[in-house]
């Protein structure tokens, strides 16, 4: 017995109502990545704050994008990953989580980014 | 609502259900996996860890009570505040969460227990044996002394000789397996359980809270078993992963210790608030405000509390950018910390009637205090310029016993309060309950609130006594005198759970008239019938559910397979999908949890050979234990309600099987992240190590490409098998030749792999870029292993007609775990073979 009552894949329903906090952690993962490995291995001919700063204020308007796109098109994220909730209480339910989170993630991923232009790329904070 | 079985039940289905759930007794009791029987001991044993560390605090608090005290030597306090830390973390905190899941999920979810009830047994039983020989070491002069973290280079061999090190580093390592066993169980339980229309949106807060619980397990418990694994085979064999002389470092243990540690302090405050959020509306008697909001700030604080490691390390040089990545990501937990802390006064504020002022009620509001005074000082210290001048001070052990004992000792004892009535037959009492209150309350706060000014006077955490003349004496005294205040709320706390609490069910079955399934008629075998929901309090939605589900009017209102289960819904709506059979009590767990125990145990004191004959016959335990787990589908289709038929046996991505595999090699992959991290962290640190001009170069490229072969030629195998498993089944040699095939390709590779290294030259003992290129083959190694023992088995299933194209769900979990290996070792390849030509 193979095929019993079937849904949504549980992936679609992870990936659409975790989308804000997804994005974030991905957004740590770029700034904090391009920042430590450039300040390790950035020589002299290129400057490393230069690099990182432009670097993280890319990924955070690249993030912004995403999770506003998120936030204002929840149907067509829903549909792109396949996740459907045909009865209604599921379906206010999925849609209140997946912006929530993105509301929670937005400002996280902001304040990680304004970083870049308060401190100095590699420097030391003593 | 039309009732799911509206004709009256034929008589003896109660009997039987009594007879097929019932308590082995005497002797045997070790055989049950009920999951009220384990759940109690599992609590009961947690319990007792957290007494016997708490008198180690209390010792340690008078040692420290007056200055230049020499009540306690140096080296027995530092094993004292070792095995104190150790011990409320790993062998309080977590394991007592666990129980909470095994003992309240099955009756919360209104299933018969959760889909997996032997590995619950075998994970309790294994953190029994090694949690009590692990805090015996302390009788015995063989603590471990470099603090509940155990950073090196202090940890490591030069600075830390003998076993002291190796029992935390084996015995702690060990203790998380056990942990991780039980998250499997949860994960899925929780996920596939469910009573049919309990979809996501109607989830109990404290199922999610266990959901989220057991998936931060999954990803953060891997990074810590990896860092143990590393300075464990450093201490044993000289790879020198931390060592900074040959290119290691002791930071890559920080991270790697706090990517785990700091997840931690959610994953004990997660369920903690769960357990708030399911005592609140009942107390308010109205329903959970914000229930969306609850959910989405769970969520949030599980996401997030994944950014924040790095903030255990504001002082060790890293550069300010970083700090501020993690100080923000610090300060953004704050808001989901709040929504629940609004959502909690929200509902209190919310009811038609006053909040009831029982003795869990003045727990749950002394909660609300301090955790948010915890809360509060957790933002200072995420504060970088503000940590500087506070870190490794008392202020971090202000703040940090504030949020621990406040986010989750304080609502355990809620709970303690709350649920006894549904574990015994008479409740706690609630008059000596509200002395045990104030004097926890009082004391914790003497105790704690003066060691933020300590801290600011300069006093650091981990000395075992001060100079007597240095103004920290006052402070010193007041919280010794609040130890006691609160040990004594403690000890009145346990003479009345000695006094009242008996086995068995309350007279009153509803006694605060909550809404929640797990006070529906409970007996061994939970509910008579499983209820169809339609809401989020499903006891105040429909005053007579109790009658309906006490008269077998719901689902599976009998045992129609003889024996025991429960049924499997979708995870998402909670559809009825099949009813999954479930094992009943046996020894194997027992004894496989016991033997691993010793193994792991036996390797930290070096005897070697009776460790391996200990892990044998813990293999030969697990193999007897999942001999019967395959029943196949010989009992067919059930009735579990008129005009619902389920199937009684699945295969495939359908089935809880294959749901625990999945998460299985989720933790796998979390673990082989860490690794990869690892190596490229070191890389960073020391890139004059790394070949190919700091070592030799990686060796030709036929040999990856020729075990990269290998691998893909094993899984094509392992393709077709699946594919063919109906014409094989009936063809013994040519099913035995192709899983023996599979076998041989992937030790073939893992072969050529080590080989191809071997002959370079290069040797794992020489430098960091070695230690790691060896310990990836390790890791290959495992899972080489594991599969070499689950393939054999799987042909010994085969060969007694146990395995075929239908009953295959050994096969499938052989095949799943196949497919990650291979995954796995391309990935491994491609780093160890490619970076250092990319980087060359």
């Amino acid at each position: 017995m193979k095929e019993p009552a079937k849904e949504a894949p549980t992936v679609s329903a992870i990936l659409f109502l975790l989308a804000g906090p997804i994005l974030w952690a991905g957004h740590l993962l770029l700034v904090y990545g391009v920042q430590s490995v450039t300040c390790v291995v950035g020589s002299a001919s290129v400057a490393p704050s230069a690099l990182i700063q432009t670097s993280v204020v890319l990924v955070t308007l690249g993030a912004i994008l995403l999770l506003g796109l998120a936030l204002f098109f929840p149907g067509r994220l829903a549909h792109m990953l396949r996740y459907q909730t045909p009865d209604r209480d599921n379906h206010v339910f999925s849609v209140r989580v997946e912006r929530f989170l993105i509301l929670l993630s937005l400002p996280a991923v902001i304040w990680s980014g304004a970083a870049a232009f308060l401190l100095d790329g590699c420097g030391l904070s003593r | 609502m039309e009732l799911p079985n509206p004709a009256p039940r034929p008589e003896g289905e109660v009997r039987e259900l009594e007879r097929i759930w019932a308590t082995p007794r005497g002797w045997r009791l070790l055989t049950a996996v009920n999951n009220t029987v384990i759940g109690l001991l599992y609590i009961g044993v947690a319990f007792l860890f957290f007494l016997m560390a708490g008198v180690l605090a209390m010792l340690m608090r008078t040692q420290l009570a007056v200055g230049d005290n020499r009540l306690i030597g140096q080296d027995l306090y530092n094993q004292m505040f070792t095995v104190h830390g150790t011990t409320m973390m790993f062998l309080f905190a977590v394991p007592a969460v666990e129980a909470l899941g095994v003992m309240l999920l099955p009756q919360m979810l209104a299933a018969r227990d959760l889909p997996f009830p032997r590995l619950s047994a075998f994970a309790i039983w294994a953190y029994v044996v090694g949690g009590l020989v692990f805090f015996s070491t302390i009788f015995y002069d063989l603590a471990p002394k470099g603090g509940w973290f155990m950073y090196p280079p202090l940890t490591l061999t030069k600075y830390s000789p003998g076993d002291n090190a190796d029992f935390w580093l084996l015995g702690i390592g060990f203790i998380e397996i056990s942990a991780i066993a039980g998250a499997i169980e949860i994960v899925v339980g929780t996920l596939r359980t469910r009573p049919p229309g309990m979809s996501l949106a109607k989830m109990p807060i404290f199922a999610w809270t266990m959901l989220i619980f057991a998936s931060m397990i999954m990803f953060a418990f891997p990074a810590v078993i990896l860092a143990t694994m590393m300075l464990e085979i450093e201490r044993a064999f000289g790879w020198p992963f931390f060592s900074a002389a040959r290119g290691g470092d002791p930071l890559l243990w920080q991270h790697l210790f706090w990517f785990f540690g700091h997840p931690e302090v959610y994953i004990i405050f997660l369920p903690a608030a769960g357990l708030v959020s399911m005592i609140v509306p009942t107390m308010a008697r109205t329903p959970l405000v914000g229930y969306h909001l609850i959910v989405v700030a769970l969520i949030g604080t599980g996401f997030f509390s994944f950014g924040l490691w790095v903030h255990h390390m504001f002082t060790t040089g890293i550069p300010a950018m970083s700090l501020a990545f993690f100080s923000a990501a610090s300060m953004a937990v704050a808001v989901p910390s709040g929504i629940q802390v609004f959502a909690w006064i929200a509902t209190i504020a919310a009811g038609r009637q006053r909040f009831r002022m029982t003795t869990a009620s003045l727990f749950i509001l002394g909660f609300l205090f301090i955790f948010t005074v915890g809360g509060l000082t957790g933002v200072m210290v995420a504060m970088v310029p503000f940590d500087y001048q506070v870190h490794d001070t008392y202020f971090v052990v202000a703040h940090f016993h504030y949020v621990l004992i406040g986010g989750f000792v304080f609502p355990l004892f809620a709970a303690f309060y709350y649920w006894t009535p549904l574990f015994s037959r008479r409740p706690l009492s609630e008059r000596l309950g509200r002395w045990v209150f104030w004097l926890m309350f009082i004391g914790f706060n003497i105790t704690f609130l003066p060691m933020h000014m300590t801290g600011l006077k300069g006093m650091p955490r981990r000395v075992w006594t001060y100079p007597e003349d240095i103004g920290w004496n006052m402070l010193n005294a007041i919280s010794t005198v609040g130890t006691y205040v609160l040990a004594a709320g403690i000890l009145i706390f346990l003479i009345d759970l000695i006094a009242k609490f008996r086995f068995g069910n309350a007279e009153i079955e509803n006694p605060w008239g909550a809404g929640t399934l797990e006070w529906l008629p409970n007996d061994v075998y939970c509910t008579r019938s499983i209820p169809h929901i339609t809401g989020r309090e499903p006891l105040w939605d429909r005053p007579s559910l109790p009658q309906e589900v006490r008269d077998g009017h719901h689902y599976l209102p009998n045992a129609p397979t003889g024996g025991r289960e429960t049924i499997v819904t979708s995870p998402i709506h909670a559809r009825p999908q099949y009813v999954i059979q479930m094992p009943g009590p046996g020894w194997p767990p027992f004894l496989a949890a016991v033997f691993t125990a010793a193994c792991f145990l036996l390797l930290t004191v070096k005897m070697v050979t009776i460790a391996i004959i200990c892990g044998a016959l813990a293999i030969a335990f697990v193999l007897v234990w999942a001999w019967g787990l395959d029943p196949g589908p010989s009992k067919g289709m059930i009735d579990i309600a008129r005009g619902i038929r389920l199937p009684t046996y699945m295969t495939g991505p359908t089935s809880h099987s294959w749901w625990a595999m999945v998460v299985l090699m989720i933790v796998a992959a979390s673990l082989y992240f860490a690794y990869v991290f690892s190596y490229l962290f070191l890389w960073l640190v020391s890139p004059e190590v790394w070949a190919p001009t700091g070592s030799p170069a990686p060796p030709p490229g036929p040999w990856p490409v020729s075990a990269a072969a290998l691998l893909l030629a094993g899984s094509s195998t392992i393709w077709l098998i699946g594919r063919r498993l109906e014409k094989l089944a009936a063809s013994p040699v040519a099913m035995a030749a192709a899983l023996l095939l599979s076998l041989a390709l992937l030790i073939g590779a893992l072969a050529l792999e080590l080989s191809g290294h071997l002959t370079t030259g290069l040797r794992p003992g020489d430098n960091a870029y070695g230690a790691m290129v060896y310990l990836g083959s390790v890791l290959f190694a495992q899972l080489a292993f594991a599969l070499t023992i689950l393939g054999l088995y799987t042909l010994a299933r085969y060969l007694t007609g146990k395995l075929d194209g239908v009953r295959r769900v050994t096969f499938d979990n052989y095949m799943l775990l196949y497919h990650y290996a291979v995954a796995q070792s391309l990935l491994g390849l491609a780093l160890l073979h490619g970076f250092p030509r990319l980087i060359g």
